[in-house]
């Protein structure tokens, strides 16, 4: 992979950076001096440079001097004891690429060495990892944090000192929607560090704590997140006031039926409502008032076409829509099965349908839908496709 | 036969003149516990605004001390003196102000309200004043945000810590505002330049600021900030004076500070703070765009 020069007069810190340099994959040289190392940089040429600073015989700024001076530039990273300001600035000017403070963790001098070298390692690494682990609950939207740092994606973060508030918001929330729960803002910090959360409910009375310095904060580790606050409703000015302390909108405690299905639809409307595998088709339940029923069935007349285009690409003939879940609303869904059928003709597929006994019978009461094959699951509709 | 000619050597700049005496003012004004550090005028109205709220409200206090660092720096003063004494309890402005209690802190608003700045005639004086007081809320929110992302100390101690590192700026720029005060009454002669202002007040504060967080007995910690927030102390990585120095620094690197920078050293305090305080460049961005996106308002 290459080969690293570490320089240090002291035997036992060579030999840890020896093993943790070899563990990367690298050949390691050493030299006790900066003597030695301008020695065996005579005799070849390396790929880093490890440079200890205080050393007898020559030290690290002395021979860091000579080595620029003979116009040899090689990627340096000055891993010492030593924190004066003058001292690492002077190696600056002197050109080092990075700087490693005894005692170090075996992590830094592989992120710094994998840095400086521009080698990707580290992530590719990680991002195995990741592939290996269990797949997360809610996938990222593509671009999303989770996608690109391979942290876990979760959907809600509830930060509040009383861990019953948690419990109470998890209940009336739908199973898809996986939720963490903190009582303090150190804990919060933390988690924002390790995950990705779409949402994060602030509680505005966190003892000891500004909550909307935390909340600043884990905006800044968060930046995708819509940031809430819990509060009691106390004054008409409550929100208002919470607002301009930085949250994007209030939850109000305690939390009831229609204020927890405002919240759903209003950050989690988007998800799971149209699930694809391979040519099949699922309709994710309607959650929220009757009243949104119209939304919700005009967001699936929108979002079907760019999957059934996925399903024509991939060279499937029929289509297979999972309706099992979908409330059987007469004045609604024959007319967005319909939508459905007329745009998959336009590609060339057919459609077949899977749901309620019931379904039949009302599709049948249509003109537009009485045609269309309609089947109790999905290997019986698959089977009949062949 | 021709004059002999004496070289004196280099002639003490305006700066360096004003700079003594202002430096031999204040340290005996430090001395003789006699010096009252006014509050600029923006800071006295956001006062008077809590003074007249109902009840006593601890975050509304501690929120008028979180953009004076004297006024902080005289509340922790009292809050660590008597019986508080040799607590080694990092504290918190919240802290502070519920240790000193409604009356206390009353007394120290009311009293700060009687003492306020007089703004300069120079627009860019007033700018410096403020860029002043700015960078020391800036540094304090760096310091904050840099504990809670890396773990390393308290928060908010971290906060009050980062407010107070340049302590002695707002004293010595209290010193030059009178002083032209004065001058105007009785001389039409101009005021120096905003450019020697500034000079005088990197050239002294450090020492004068030094002598009152000792004087005050501040704790140990922010003493040593304020004392040399430019080096670190690698006996104690996550002591609040390293999370101090590493925030003034990406500060003076991201152009939130008055004066003349050294980028060379800015860049090599950053560069040991990283290693030191244990911080990705990644968190770096993220302190700097969280000031950014929400400027300090005084």
């Amino acid at each position: 992979m290459g080969t690293i020069l570490t320089v240090d007069d002291s035997r036992a810190v060579r030999t840890i950076v020896s093993k943790q340099v070899k563990e990367l994959g690298f050949e390691v040289l050493e030299a006790e001096d900066g003597e030695q190392g301008l020695c065996k940089l005579k005799e070849v040429v390396v790929d880093l440079i490890l440079l200890d600073v205080t050393m007898p015989v020559l030290d690290g700024p002395g021979m860091l001097a000579k080595l620029r001076e003979s116009g040899n530039k090689t990627p340096v990273i000055m891993l010492t004891s030593e924190s004066k300001r003058s001292v690492v600035a002077g190696a600056m000017q002197l050109g080092i690429n990075d700087y490693i403070l005894k005692p170090f963790k075996p992590e830094e001098l592989r992120q710094k060495i994998l840095g400086v070298l521009k080698i990707g390692g580290a992530d590719v690494e990680e991002a195995a990892i990741v592939q290996s682990a269990p797949p997360p609950v809610a996938a990222a939207k593509p671009g999303e944090p989770a996608a690109r740092e391979g942290r876990q994606f979760i959907d809600v973060l509830v930060v509040d000192d009383m861990e019953n508030v948690q419990k109470r918001l998890r209940q009336p929330l739908p199973d898809y929607l996986t939720v963490n729960g903190v009582t303090s803002a150190q804990a919060a910090v933390g988690m924002c560090r390790d995950h990705v959360y779409r949402v994060i409910l602030v509680d505005s009375e966190i003892p000891d704590v500004s909550s909307s310095t935390l909340a600043g904060q884990l905006k800044l580790l968060q930046p995708h997140a819509a940031v809430l606050a819990l509060a009691l409703r106390s004054t008409n000015s409550a929100a208002r006031e919470l607002k301009a302390q930085g949250f994007e909108e209030v939850v109000w405690k305690p939390f009831t039926q229609d204020s927890i299905e405002d919240f759903t639809l209003q950050y989690f409307d988007n998800q799971e409502i149209l699930v694809i595998e391979d040519n099949l088709l699922r309709l994710k339940p309607f959650i929220g008032k009757p009243e949104r029923m119209e939304r919700y069935c005009l967001r699936l007349a929108q979002m079907v076409p760019q999957l059934m285009t996925k399903v024509a690409s991939a060279c499937y003939e029929t289509l297979i829509v999972d309706v099992n879940q979908v409330p059987m609303l007469v004045e609604r869904v024959p007319k967005l099965l319909t939508t459905i059928c007329k745009q998959a003709e336009e590609i060339g597929l057919t459609v077949t349908l899977v749901g309620a006994e019931g379904l039949q019978r009302v599709l049948a009461g249509f003109d537009e839908t009485k045609g269309i094959r309609c089947f109790k699951s999905v290997p019986e509709a698959r089977a009949a496709n062949g | 036969m021709g004059e002999a000619i004496i070289d004196r050597g280099p002639q003490p700049s305006v700066s360096e003149l004003m700079g003594k005496q202002v430096e031999q003012i204040l340290h005996k004004r430090i001395a003789g516990d006699a010096l009252s550090p006014p509050t600029l005028p923006v800071v006295a109205d956001r006062i008077f605004v809590v003074l007249r709220e109902p009840g006593f409200v601890v975050r509304s206090y501690a929120a008028v001390l979180a953009v004076d660092p004297t006024l902080a720096a005289r509340a922790l003063r009292q809050a660590t003196s008597g019986g508080f004494a040799g607590s080694s309890k990092k504290l918190s402005l919240e802290e502070v102000v519920s240790r000193l209690g409604s009356v206390s802190m009353r007394r120290l608003f009311s009293e700060a309200t009687t003492l306020q700045m007089t703004p300069s005639r120079d627009g860019a004086i007033r700018d410096a004043v403020q860029g002043l007081w700015t960078h020391a809320v800036t540094v304090a929110r760096m310091a904050r945000d840099l504990a809670a992302f890396t773990t390393v100390g308290d928060s908010e101690a971290a906060y009050l810590a980062g407010l107070l590192h340049d302590l002695g700026k707002p004293l010595v720029a209290a010193v030059l505002l009178d002083a032209e005060r004065q001058l105007s009454r009785t001389s039409k002669r101009p005021w120096i330049s905003a450019t020697d202002w500034v000079a005088v007040v990197s050239g002294v504060h450090r020492t004068a600021g030094a002598a009152l967080a000792e004087r005050w007995a501040l704790p140990e910690g922010i003493v040593r900030s304020v004392r040399d927030p430019s080096e670190y102390d690698n006996s104690d990585r996550g002591g609040l004076g390293n999370l101090v120095t590493l925030a003034n620094a990406l500060a003076k690197k991201s152009g939130m500070t008055v004066g003349a920078v050294d980028q060379q050293d800015v860049s090599a305090v950053l560069m040991i703070g990283k290693s030191l305080v244990g911080v990705s460049d990644d968190i770096l961005d993220k302190v700097v765009a969280g000031v950014r996106s929400q400027p300090p308002a005084l």
